[in-house]
């Protein structure tokens, strides 16, 4: 009688030690997959609105030493204050982290925002093509 | 004891510590708003003198100061829409009631939107109207009198102009036929019948020559601009608004009140024409906006500022209006074809969003092609905003409002 007990709790011990491996393989990439379900299109907007914003600062960078004025002077101030869109889009990424998602998950993300705003394979391009 | 007092004060210091601190956003918002030229209300006060102001305010609600006696001043600047009149086209002589019942009345309906008050005549205001007919901005007083300027201050001259404009303050008929000449000739006799009229009306001819210390036979046009024009400037002038205590007093503004200020003097570009302390550049600039009645030029068509400097480049182009109280002076635009402060956002950056070209004729379809050309030298020319975005600027220019009831 007392090995059948025995036996019975060791299969038990087994089969919740089962359960935990289990669900400790499962459940990261099942809570990964949901945050990234959950916040994909906010951090979408927040990696087009950064890169615009990085752009538009470029720009305005670049008029100033072509053509300086207090009108490109302006603008580059403008777009410096533009540039916000980009902390707005770090904090976001730490906040992402914190939820458990790592630079795998959030590059797989940025290449999604890519993805959804390009209007044709340029940025794929030029994020895959060898330069010599 | 001693320790729990402690846990509590410690906690409450980080709680307190978010709520006190400066955020790095509040800051850029702050030093966008002094840099671009914000200053305290006081500092933009005009003098003028209060006798003097007394008298103008009942000349800007007299319809004597109308040829045709049915129209004062004050009919088309009115409290409840933020001294505006609420309506897309000014409706001036003969109009009777305020909105949507002054549209239906037999008034004399004219090419622009009525503008707001609001700060004319304050330190460093020197352009009128929507297309600068009055311009002093080059330290001498351009307008339609030519050499025959009848003052140095340009709102005194402004002063001059509604009274001897067709449809304003002057009804057509056969009667008023000899004013379509238009030349300061037929300008000059009106002003001179204007002040004879207001010499015969004692109860405002005897105060207006005891505050300007002359007989009352003395009076002339000329003290009648000066009188409204003192008016206006104590009537209209600015008062402190939130964003003035939000700069100078630390207050806290919303969040969607920080995200607009951000957007309006960072990627919107607003500030680019929005600037100075009448966030007015008090400059000329073409938004294509869709137009309203008949216009200035006829056929649906108005070249703005062009029309007084004959300049081709100058077409499309109207003075940046000020953004005070400008919630509420909607309908928006030189025509007012815009109903709200959003659409009329929207138009500034992205006209093609609120026009819908299919239904145009192709001599309205150029004219798009046209003003769309003109403004693409705009620094607001395709800035990308959603409509969120917007909302947020709105609901930053809602912090430029004051309540002139309360101040007065």
């Amino acid at each position: 009688m007392r090995s059948i007990s025995l036996r019975n709790k060791r299969a038990g011990f087994a089969l919740i030690f089962a359960a935990g491996v289990f669900t400790g393989q499962i459940i990261p990439p099942l809570w990964k997959w949901t945050v990234i379900y959950f916040t994909q299109i906010s951090y979408q907007e927040a990696t087009y609105r950064c890169d615009r914003s990085m752009r538009a600062h470029l720009l305005a960078k670049q008029k100033v030493e072509a053509e300086p004025s207090g009108e490109t002077v302006r603008d580059l101030e403008a777009s410096e204050i533009g540039l916000i869109d980009c902390q707005d889009y770090d904090l976001l990424r730490k906040r992402l982290i914190l939820l458990g998602l790592d630079e795998t998950a959030l590059g797989y993300m940025a290449l999604k925002a890519i993805e959804a705003k390009a209007t044709d394979l340029q940025q794929v391009i030029e994020i895959h093509e060898i330069r010599y | 004891m001693k320790s729990a007092t402690r846990l509590l004060f410690a906690l409450a210091m980080f709680c307190a510590a978010p709520a006190v601190a400066e955020t790095m956003r509040e800051a850029v918002l702050r030093q966008a708003v002094l840099d671009n030229g914000l200053r305290p209300a006081e500092e933009l006060w005009p003098e003028f003198e209060s006798d003097k102001a007394a008298v103008g305010e009942l000349l800007f609600e007299s319809e004597q100061l109308s040829l045709t006696r049915n129209v004062s001043c004050r009919k088309c600047h009115l409290d409840e829409f933020g001294s505006a009149d609420g309506l897309p086209l000014a409706h001036g002589a003969g109009g009777v009631g305020t909105g949507v019942e002054r549209m239906k009345s037999p008034a004399g309906v004219l090419s622009r939107n009525a503008l707001a008050l609001w700060g004319r005549g304050g330190i460093g205001f020197d352009v009128f109207f929507w297309d600068g007919r009055v311009d002093a901005s080059s330290g001498q007083v351009l307008s339609q009198f030519g050499a025959m300027v009848p003052s140095d201050d340009p709102l005194v001259v402004a002063a001059h102009l509604p009274t001897v404009e067709f449809r304003e303050m002057i009804s057509e008929s056969n009667d008023t036929e000899w004013l379509r000449q238009g030349d300061v000739a037929a300008a000059t006799q009106i002003h001179k019948e204007l002040a004879g009229r207001i010499r015969s009306t004692p109860e405002i001819a005897d105060p207006m020559a005891e505050a300007f210390d002359l007989d009352v036979a003395d009076l002339t046009y000329l003290q009648i601009a000066e009188a409204i024009a003192a008016f206006i400037r104590s009537e209209f002038r600015l008062r402190d608004t939130k964003l003035h205590r939000f700069v100078f007093g630390g207050q806290d503004l919303t969040d969607r009140e920080l995200a607009g200020g951000l957007l309006f003097y960072g990627r919107g570009q607003c500030a680019a024409c929005h600037s100075g302390p009448y966030f007015s550049d008090l400059e000329f600039h073409a938004i294509p906006f869709a137009q309203f009645g008949f216009g200035f030029n006829g056929f649906g068509i108005d070249y703005g500022r062009y029309n007084f400097t004959q300049a081709p480049e100058d077409r499309y182009a109207f003075r940046t209006p000020p953004l005070f109280n400008v919630t509420k002076t909607a309908p928006y635009s030189h025509s007012g074809a815009e109903p709200d402060l959003a659409a009329a956002i929207r138009a500034h950056v992205d006209p093609l969003a609120r026009i819908d070209t299919s239904k145009l004729s192709p001599l309205e379809r150029a004219e798009v092609y046209q003003k769309i050309a003109r403004w693409s030298q705009e620094p607001s020319y395709a800035v990308e905003l959603s409509q969120q975005e917007i909302l947020d600027i709105v609901a930053f220019l809602s912090t430029l409002d004051f309540d002139p009831k309360a101040a007065r």
